[in-house]
């Protein structure tokens, strides 16, 4: 953290140039590989999500959101799936990565990864489930800016235990 | 935030699963980064700071999706972040940025770096440890409004307009960039190049650390996150220390190092990407390490950082390192060599100006950066080169010298130990005239100069060397021939010299002086300086010898008024002398004498009859000084092989004798018949059978030895050309009848008609 604004405003010659925004820009996010989402940031730089289709994320309880993307990554299996994607952070990065598998109550693959900030890094800790099919793949992600809520926690251990085919 | 709070959840998650789960397994460690590698002042080096174009858009792009793990559906991360950039016009602290439509955050972060002057990869690491923007894949709303924690100060929330990912990384840049300004009125704050006590963390209680701040980039930091991390946060690096620990710097620090490697390159040294050249940095431009001075040589000046070739160009290209700098804080000169610093002096030194510095021409190096090089010897105006040469510098520049001793036996105030220096640290300073001691010589091979007392004598190394001056004086001792700069005082010493105030003449031999009083050539004695000759020793005889013999060629001259006269081949020193009345001594002398004296003509070989080019005269040469007139019915007798036909001036150095030649000569003691070119020994009895008609001619033995002895002796016996014997009885012949016996004759001599027919017939 900074403490920029207290000393810029003590002097205020260390402010930045008059053609700096104010005001919070509109950000797109343009679909990638996983998530087929449109988001737009609101004015206050709350990215908002619409939900659509089956295939499009969803809101649900717990702040959990949940989406769903064809499966990638060549495998079912959730550590080959960790592997890919979170094997390659740790400490170096200033996160904390930790993983656990398991299944759905359906049996299907599950891959839940919890990523936190390590101590004095800013930003959220993420909790996100996988749920692993060969031609599909459903995400859950809870984000929490100090921790993940142990309500966070059930909302997604539901969502993930409940997941089903798109 | 806490790291325990993470544990705790997966592990209750792990529970709702067990019966599914497998095991729980951790991230890899990264490879250790050691807390005790911190320093508070320096926590990265400028160059790697403020490189506002160390990575392109495209890298920054792949750096952030190689470091998402991918996005959460529904989410937005930098990987899939795009934003309309509005331009920003160009501020004491940026340069303006034009305006974009969907751009990515790496174009966000590129253009902001480049404008700023701030290293993209430094606001990668401020994203990821303000808010793990990188890492990120489902960011909230708070993380891109306050992207760099611009205007969140740790001991309040985040309170600023500038929000979102552009607007952040545009002001926590420019910020960063601004504080290094010296019109910042947060310049001083935690300046660089002084120390200033930061504060371990908010609460006053936790105290503070007095920094030696180094650079701007550290100074930019505090400014920006005002504490320093304590013992417990290094000691832990990558967790928790205790309630006093503050992290910004410290994750700052690690952070960097772990994804771009340490943040201490490139402190004074980098190279551009592609590029081996590798420079040093200082605040007068950018010096290549391809001189005299290598990279090697400065590695006590930290890692060589890799920087991009923008970065590098906007410092002003000052060419090759030289071997010295300037010490900002000290105000002096100092030399680089042995990875060592060595004192030299202040601008306005003598030893500074000798040397040929220019304050305005070489680094200026901060004090600090100064310290990380050892200290060495101070130089001395008494510098030895590696390979031996010695100097001696004074306010003018360097005098090669023969020892420690010569400035002082050249007036200089000296009292110093010599330094041993590598000879580019003199390649700037102007030569001047050699200095040398007493009894000491100096010499680039070619020429020689040395002292005797007061007076310095300059000598031509061939006229030293054969004069064996060595000897006398002292070996000289070798310089280069660019250092030889000989004082226009010093006397030239040539093969004659004459004192200047005894007035004496001498010639210089290969055993010291002759005094050859007036007999030296005229205008060819150098005058010198008396002292310079006093270690010259002076032979006992005086004048100028008969012979002389160069010691180059061993060949032996008689000297007369005519000049040196090369010896004829097989001539003896001895029978010359002997010939001419002369001392037989052979003086060996340098080659100028000889070429002071002059060459005069050659004499001729004794024995030899010659054709005077001017008359036709034939003359047989007798000795050293007399001819003899040959008319043509002796020539073909007397003479030894062909006829010569010499110069009549060559010639006229021999004394006609009062007669002509004949076939008989005497030489001492023994009588000869001449014929045929071959000398016939003859009794005294039998050659008074010819002295009616031949005269026996006295000659040199020289003469004598120069013509073929016949193996028989001779007598009274002729033999003509058609074998037919004559017999010589009181100056007549009388021919032999083939059956004729005679006994005591001796054995016939063969003779050609010619002189048969000089004698009467019997």
């Amino acid at each position: 953290m900074a403490l920029v604004l207290l000393l810029s405003a003590c002097t205020g010659s260390d402010e930045p140039g008059a053609s700096a925004s104010a005001t919070v820009p509109a950000a797109s996010v343009t679909p990638s590989a996983h998530p087929t989402v449109s988001v737009e940031a609101s004015p206050s730089a709350t990215p908002s999500v619409s939900a659509t289709p089956a295939e499009t994320p969803q809101e649900v309880g717990g702040d959990v959101l949940i989406g769903s993307t064809a499966n990638d990554y060549g495998t079912v299996d959730p550590e080959e799936v960790f592997a890919q994607t979170y094997g390659g952070l740790g400490e170096a990065d200033g996160v904390s990565v930790e993983h656990s598998v398991g299944t759905t109550d359906g049996g299907t693959p599950l891959l839940i990864v919890e990523m936190a900030p390590l101590e004095g890094v800013g930003g959220d800790t993420i909790l996100t489930f996988f749920a692993l099919w060969d031609d599909a793949v459903v995400q859950g992600t809870v984000t929490g800016e100090g921790g993940i809520t142990e309500a966070q926690r059930d909302a997604l251990e539901s969502a993930a235990a409940a997941a089903v085919h798109p | 935030m806490s790291a325990r709070g993470v544990q705790r959840g997966v592990l209750a998650l792990g529970a709702a699963f067990l019966a599914a789960l497998g095991t729980l397994v951790a991230a890899p460690a990264a490879e250790a980064l050691d807390g005790d590698d911190f320093k508070a002042g320096m926590i990265i080096t400028d160059s790697l700071f403020f490189d506002g174009t160390a990575l392109g858009s495209g890298a920054i792009d792949s750096f952030i999706a190689a470091k998402n793990p991918g996005c959460a559906a529904g989410a937005t991360c930098l990987e899939n972040y795009r934003e309309r950039i509005t331009a920003k016009a160009k501020t004491d602290r940026c340069d303006a940025i034009a305006a974009k439509s969907n751009a990515t955050a790496g174009q966000i972060i590129a253009a902001v770096g480049k404008a700023c002057d701030i290293s993209p990869k430094a606001i990668l690491t401020i994203l990821q440890k303000e808010q793990s923007l990188v890492t990120s894949t489902a960011p909230s709303s708070r993380a891109f409004a306050y992207a760099m924690g611009a205007g969140c100060p740790d001991d309040g929330g985040c309170n600023t307009p500038y929000q979102g990912l552009y607007a952040q990384v545009y002001y926590g840049a420019s910020l960063l960039k601004g504080y290094t300004l010296p019109t910042s009125s947060l310049y001083s704050r935690y300046g660089a190049g002084r120390t200033s006590a930061i504060q371990y963390n908010v609460p006053t209680s936790c105290g503070t650390k007095d920094v030696f701040v180094e650079n701007q980039a550290t100074h930019a930091l505090y400014v920006y996150t005002p504490y320093t991390p304590n013992q417990a946060a290094l000691d832990n690096l990558y967790g928790t220390g205790n309630s006093c620990s503050a992290y910004g710097n410290r994750n700052f620090w690690r952070m960097y190092n772990d994804w771009f490697g340490s943040t201490t390159a490139g402190q004074s040294l980098v190279k551009a990407a592609g590029s081996s050249t590798v420079y040093l940095l200082t605040t007068d431009g950018r010096w290549a390490l391809t001189g005299p001075v290598k990279a090697k040589e400065l590695a006590a000046l930290g890692t060589v950082a890799t920087v991009s070739k923008g970065y590098l160009t906007s410092y002003a290209n000052r060419g090759k390192m030289p071997r010295y700098v300037y010490d900002t804080g000290l105000e002096e000169v100092w030399a680089l060599y042995g990875r060592e610093r060595h004192k030299v002096g202040g601008c306005g030194s003598n030893l500074v100006n000798g040397l040929g510095v220019d304050c305005a021409d070489i680094p200026q190096m901060d004090h600090g950066e100064m310290l990380r090089l050892t200290a060495g010897t101070r130089l001395t105006p008494l510098l030895t080169t590696g390979a031996g040469a010695e100097y001696y510098v004074n306010r003018a520049g360097r005098h090669a010298i023969s020892s420690a001793a010569a400035p002082a036996d050249s007036g200089e105030s000296v009292s110093a130990e010599a330094v041993t220096v590598p000879a580019s640290i003199l390649s700037g300073a102007p030569r001047r005239a050699v200095m040398v001691a007493d009894g000491e010589a100096l010499t680039d091979g070619s020429e020689m100069v040395y002292r005797s007392g007061e007076r310095l004598g300059r000598v031509g190394g061939t006229l030293w060397n054969q004069a064996g001056l060595s000897a006398f004086l002292s070996t000289p001792v070798k310089v280069a021939s660019a250092d030889l700069k000989i004082p226009a005082i010093a006397d030239a010493l040539s093969g004659f010299v004459r004192t200047e105030d005894s007035g004496d003449t001498y010639m210089l031999t290969a055993s010291g002086l002759v005094d050859v009083g007036d007999e030296a050539p005229e205008g060819v004695a150098a005058a010198v300086a008396d002292e310079l000759l006093a270690p010259l020793p002076v032979a006992s005889v005086t004048g100028m010898p008969a012979f002389l013999s160069d010691v180059a060629t061993s060949t032996t001259y008689l000297i007369d008024g005519t000049g040196a006269r090369k010896f004829p081949k097989g001539a003896k020193v001895h029978e010359i002398a002997n010939s001419l009345g002369v001392d037989r001594t052979v003086v060996a002398v340098p080659s100028e004498v000889i070429d002071d004296i002059g060459l005069g003509p050659e004499m001729l070989r004794p024995g030899r009859v010659v054709k005077d080019a001017d008359t036709g005269q034939r003359w047989l040469i007798d000795g050293a000084a007399t001819r003899w007139r040959v008319y043509a019915s002796q020539a073909t007798e007397l003479a030894v092989g062909s006829i010569a036909t010499v110069d009549a001036a060559r010639l006229a150095l021999y004394t006609p004798a009062s007669s002509s030649a004949t076939i008989a000569v005497r030489c001492l003691g023994d009588q000869f018949v001449i014929a045929g070119g071959t000398r016939y020994l003859i009794s005294a009895t039998h050659v008074a059978e010819y002295e009616p008609v031949v005269s026996l001619r006295d000659v040199e033995w020289s003469t004598c030895r120069a013509i073929p002895l016949a193996e028989t002796k001779g007598g009274r016996l002729l033999l003509s050309p058609s074998n037919a014997r004559f017999l010589v009885t009181e100056g007549t012949v009388r021919r032999l009848k083939a059956s004729e016996k005679v006994s005591g004759m001796g054995r016939p001599i063969p003779v050609l008609w010619t002189t048969l027919d000089g004698f009467p017939r019997g």
